[in-house]
């Protein structure tokens, strides 16, 4: 699947982005779960999802290097282990959608 | 020279700064740099694009926190319907802005808006049941919003179908998180305590006792939280009139509630009452 990784576009935009990519290294088990992934961050964060801009590459890196804190924090709040779970699921398709590209 | 969006984006991020660290000047501060940045987007983007929508919102919520209730919803409704619009109705974003002004008008409206509320959270739970599924968390959250609105402002009817959405919930909180996780805890004690209205005791007993081994296990035995738990048990057992069972609860209460904070003393309070009850 043919994707600009440098082009600037919203966060959601780039969600779809990184989806369509992993069309190309992940199964689908694991393109599914990435998709739930950026679902429910959708639905807990309340982030500017519109308004930040950024290359699809750049927020690749940025989601590898930014997971592990937020697993720290959900590690502090007691979250349930099936959470931790999930985030250290989509971490290892976000590594491996990475390694795949470098 | 910066581009819109960027100048947008650091207007927000000065209010988030202003909010979360600064005093009430600060926070009232806030306020018009949230609006120049709805009018910078509205003017770069056009008014009805989802970045303007996000920024309503924020704006919306800030307002909430500064209790401008009047000035709150119209921004809500309009950032509801830029999403709708652009993103179509069964968007996750239509859903946790649904959500938005469905909590506002429970929290802040009259009986028209109540009405108006309830067909805010079916839609919202409609919208997380097709995008997660039947078994999802979000859906059991959900599920859970929609359930405290219908205990708070419903009928006996309404308590019913409470009931159920609750007994929904908890199957999948139980299901996905475990029958003893923080988040089961908490559902057990909003049903068992619906379960004491609807005078089902033996049931609502049942559930408490399991949500405060849950609260005790997770918080401590002197928590607020647990307190709280052994004040519904307590209740519930009373109304049971079963008195002898309070006994049960003695070694759930603080050994010493007179060194507990002043928040905690009106609870302890209590304790202190049905221990000398036991004795």
């Amino acid at each position: 699947m043919q994707v600009d990784l440098e082009k600037e576009m919203s966060m959601v935009d780039s969600f779809q982005e990184i989806v369509k990519l992993s069309e190309d290294y992940l199964d689908g088990d694991s393109i599914n779960h990435l998709k739930k992934y950026f679902e429910g961050l959708v639905v807990t964060d309340l982030d500017d999802f519109y308004l930040n801009h950024i290359k699809t590459g750049d927020f690749i890196n940025e989601m590898v290097l930014g997971i592990p804190e937020r697993i720290e924090r959900l590690l502090e709040l007691k979250a349930p282990q099936v959470v931790i779970d999930f985030e250290v699921a989509a971490l290892e398709l976000l590594k491996r959608i990475n390694s795949n590209l470098l | 020279m910066k581009s819109p969006l960027k100048i947008v984006k650091d207007l927000n991020n000065q209010a988030r700064y202003l909010r979360e660290t600064g005093d009430t000047n600060d926070f009232a501060a806030a306020r018009p740099l949230l609006e120049r940045a709805v009018a910078i987007s509205e003017k770069a983007l056009g008014p009805e694009h989802p970045v303007v929508a996000e920024g309503l919102s924020i704006l919306a919520l800030h307002l909430e926190d500064a209790e401008n209730l009047a000035a709150a919803r119209p921004l809500f409704e309009r950032a509801l319907a830029i999403y709708e619009k652009t993103l179509g109705p069964e968007h996750l974003f239509v859903a946790r802005t649904l959500l938005f002004l469905a909590f506002h008008l429970h929290s802040t409206g009259d009986a028209e808006d109540f009405a108006i509320a309830r067909s805010l959270y079916e839609r919202a739970l409609a919208i997380y049941e097709k995008v997660f599924g039947l078994e999802h968390p979000n859906v059991a959250h959900s599920l859970n919003d929609l359930a405290i609105y219908l205990w708070d402002t419903g009928d006996a009817e309404d308590f019913v179908v409470a009931r159920t959405l609750y007994e929904r919930a908890l199957a999948i909180i139980e299901g996905y998180y475990g029958p003893a996780s923080a988040e089961a805890g908490v559902i057990l004690y909003q049903l068992g305590s619906l379960l004491g209205e609807l005078n089902e005791f033996d049931l609502a007993e049942t559930l408490l006792r399991r949500g405060l081994d849950i609260t005790i296990e997770q918080s401590g035995r002197n928590s607020q939280d647990t307190l709280e738990r052994i004040d519904k048990l307590a209740e519930v057992l009373e109304a049971k009139d079963n008195l002898r069972d309070i006994s049960v609860l003695r070694k759930d209460c603080p050994k010493e509630p007179e060194n507990l904070d002043h928040r905690n003393q009106t609870k302890s309070l209590l304790c202190k009452k049905y221990l000398s009850l036991v004795k």
